[in-house]
């Protein structure tokens, strides 16, 4: 049980069992502390944070129970083993339900105080350690982030910053690749819905029917192949935030649904007859103009007052000077800990490479170059001969593309594979198939190094 | 070299125990020890209802009877503590008395044929860990230490007799 960094505050109205106990923890290492009563424990809990707290379940003025509930509001991550005299079991099951960790009778057994406080401890900190990964986990992944160096993008953060505790609907607007998604989740995280989830919708990608059916989901049998009820994005995002990229691209009719949705925070499963509430935000994003769109007709001008409440427009990377260098090292930070590399910094020549390209594809082609770099990158730093692909030699390469699809397939094999040095795993994750496809192709077009 | 002062009550066969006691104690912890009479009546501390003495209030008679020596009580009655069951033995972080029992270190206790050479084995580690809280040392994460934490006589028999070398290296240093 002995763990220098971990505490346990004692409650107990009778001194000799407060006293034995303090002397008993600390002798197992433990930073320990006493109250006599429930109100002594609840300013001890709210001076510092304890692991665990050792509660008799009887004691005069407020009882156990009480002190539980109260202490949970107070520090809830806590965990509450409560103690208790035979005979009142009852209140110490009462207690678990009220979330107590685990209970023990007086007069307890050394050995089984030993295992219970062991079992706190470790379920503590494996809670602790969860809570850790996933914030690392979080840091990993784009969520939310956003880097901001040029003078453009630390305005659309103290846009998305104005932003903070609203709920107000956003319309964001940007060339493709801008990162309007990582917007909508920095804008999702810092609303009041942010204990609820974003649902992303791309619009753009779904035909009109499939569209209906992913946001309106669908009662069993509403059609062929409806074998099961299916919740929709409108339901799923209920309570949260649902982010609907490519509005631009939705057809007339589902305009016409969605602004009634969005009206009236209510709708219909497709083939069923009740309507069903809901309650969201709404971020819309967009790479079309869409003020062109409602002049010619084919995006609603209602539904164009409906979502264009709070703009953000999005630089494209081009005119965001200084921030290549700053999500360069971000991206490579992201998957030098994804690939397990030891890649730590970017060489001057590199930066060159990546300062001198105009972007066309924006951010996420600057993530994807970064990505693709990595896997030639040797540590500690990745070179300007990483980035080939974005050299003007390896852009201009496809101008002489042979016609044939066969001959364009051996010779792009060909060159991936010189330029992994033949390393099959290399080539074959640059080629985004798996190594047999690889070798197949290899034996197919009779390829040698 | 520090003096340490043994003191045994209700323990039958202390002549035997003790002498062996001191000289261990006086190797694993450098003490000078010496038999002297324990400085008071424990009667009054014992409790008829559970058939044990209370160890909390005995080591708290105990500590101003040190006298800025150490003192280490023996006896063959129970012990227990006000929220436990039993305790094989009893001292604070820095204090200057200890406590230990052999009621629950001898074999017949168990059902078993009497085993003097265990029980003075146990009794010597029992004391040692006891006397070691003195020395300011906490229950040791070692397995083989002496001062890891043995709540049954399983465990006792399962640890080491001597301080690991973290162990012995903070009792030189708090000397």
């Amino acid at each position: 049980m002995t763990d220098d960094t971990r505490s346990i505050l004692i409650v107990d109205d009778e001194f000799p069992v407060r006293d034995s106990l303090f002397h008993w923890f600390k002798k197992e290492g433990l930073k320990a502390g006493t109250a006599e009563n429930a109100k002594a424990a609840l300013v001890e809990l709210t001076r510092e944070t304890w692991d665990i707290v050792l509660l008799d379940l009887r004691m005069p003025g407020m009882d156990g129970l009480e002190l539980l509930r109260r202490a949970r509001e107070h520090a809830p991550d806590t965990i509450y083993i409560m103690i208790t005299a035979h005979g009142s079991v009852e209140t110490a099951v009462e207690a678990l339900k009220l979330g107590a960790f685990d209970y023990i009778m007086k007069p307890v057994d050394p050995d089984e105080l030993t295992r219970i406080v062991n079992k706190a401890l470790s379920h503590r900190r494996l809670t602790q350690e969860n809570t850790r990964l996933r914030a690392q986990v979080a840091a990993l992944s784009d969520d939310g982030e956003l880097v901001a160096e040029s003078a453009k993008m630390k305005h659309v953060l103290s846009l998305v910053e104005s932003l903070r505790d609203t709920d107000v609907t956003v319309l964001i607007r940007g060339e493709s690749g801008t990162g309007k998604e990582v917007v909508a989740r920095a804008i999702h995280s810092r609303g009041v819905r942010r204990g609820f989830p974003l649902v992303a919708v791309n619009c753009g990608a779904l035909p009109e029917s499939l569209l209906e059916t992913e946001l309106f989901g669908h009662e069993r049998g509403a059609f062929t192949g409806a074998q099961y009820r299916r919740k929709g994005k409108f339901e799923q995002a209920d309570g949260g935030t649902l982010f609907l990229d490519e509005i631009g691209s939705i057809s007339p009719r589902s305009q016409v649904e969605l602004l009634r949705v969005l009206d009236n925070k209510e709708f219909t499963r497709i083939g069923g007859s009740r309507p069903i509430k809901v309650d969201f935000r709404v971020v819309c994003a967009t790479n079309q103009d869409l003020e062109e769109l409602v002049a010619a007709k084919t995006f609603r001008e209602d539904l164009y007052f409906r979502i264009n409440v709070f703009r953000i427009d999005l630089p494209p990377l081009r005119e965001r000077a200084g921030d290549v260098p700053a999500l360069a090292h971000h991206f490579l930070k992201l998957f030098a800990i994804k690939t397990d590399k030891e890649i730590t910094e970017i060489a001057p020549d590199a930066l060159e490479v990546l300062e001198r390209h105009d972007w066309p594809g924006n951010v996420r082609e600057l993530k994807n170059a970064i990505e693709r770099a990595l896997v030639f990158a040797e540590p500690p730093a990745l070179r300007a001969k990483d980035l080939h692909a974005l050299t003007p030699a390896a852009r201009a390469e496809p101008i002489h593309a042979p016609d044939s699809l066969a001959e364009m397939e051996k010779a792009h094999v060909l060159r991936v594979l010189g330029r992994a040095d033949w390393n099959i795993t290399q080539a074959a994750r640059l080629l985004e198939v798996d190594r047999v496809t690889l070798y197949n192709k290899i034996k197919k077009y009779g390829l040698r190094r | 070299m520090q003096g340490l002062r043994i003191s045994a009550f209700e323990l039958p066969d202390a002549g035997e125990l003790l002498s062996e006691l001191g000289a261990r104690l006086g190797g694993a912890l450098r003490l000078r020890p010496e038999l002297a009479p324990l400085p008071f009546d424990p009667a009054p501390l014992f409790d008829r209802l559970r058939n044990q003495y209370d160890a909390t209030k005995l080591l708290r008679k105990l500590e101003p009877s040190a006298d800025g020596r150490f003192l280490l009580a023996v006896t063959d009655s129970d012990l227990f503590m006000p929220v436990f069951t039993f305790v094989l033995g009893e001292a604070h972080l820095g204090g200057k008395a200890a406590l230990v029992s052999t009621y629950r270190l001898r074999e017949e206790r168990y059902g078993l044929p009497p085993n003097p050479a265990l029980l003075r084995t146990r009794l010597a580690r029992a004391a040692i860990h006891e006397l070691g809280h003195c020395f300011g040392l906490a229950h040791c994460r070692n397995s083989r230490c002496v001062m890891y934490a043995a709540a049954s006589v399983e465990e006792v028999d399962l640890k080491g007799d001597d301080l690991c070398g973290r162990c012995a290296a903070a009792v030189a240093s708090s000397r």
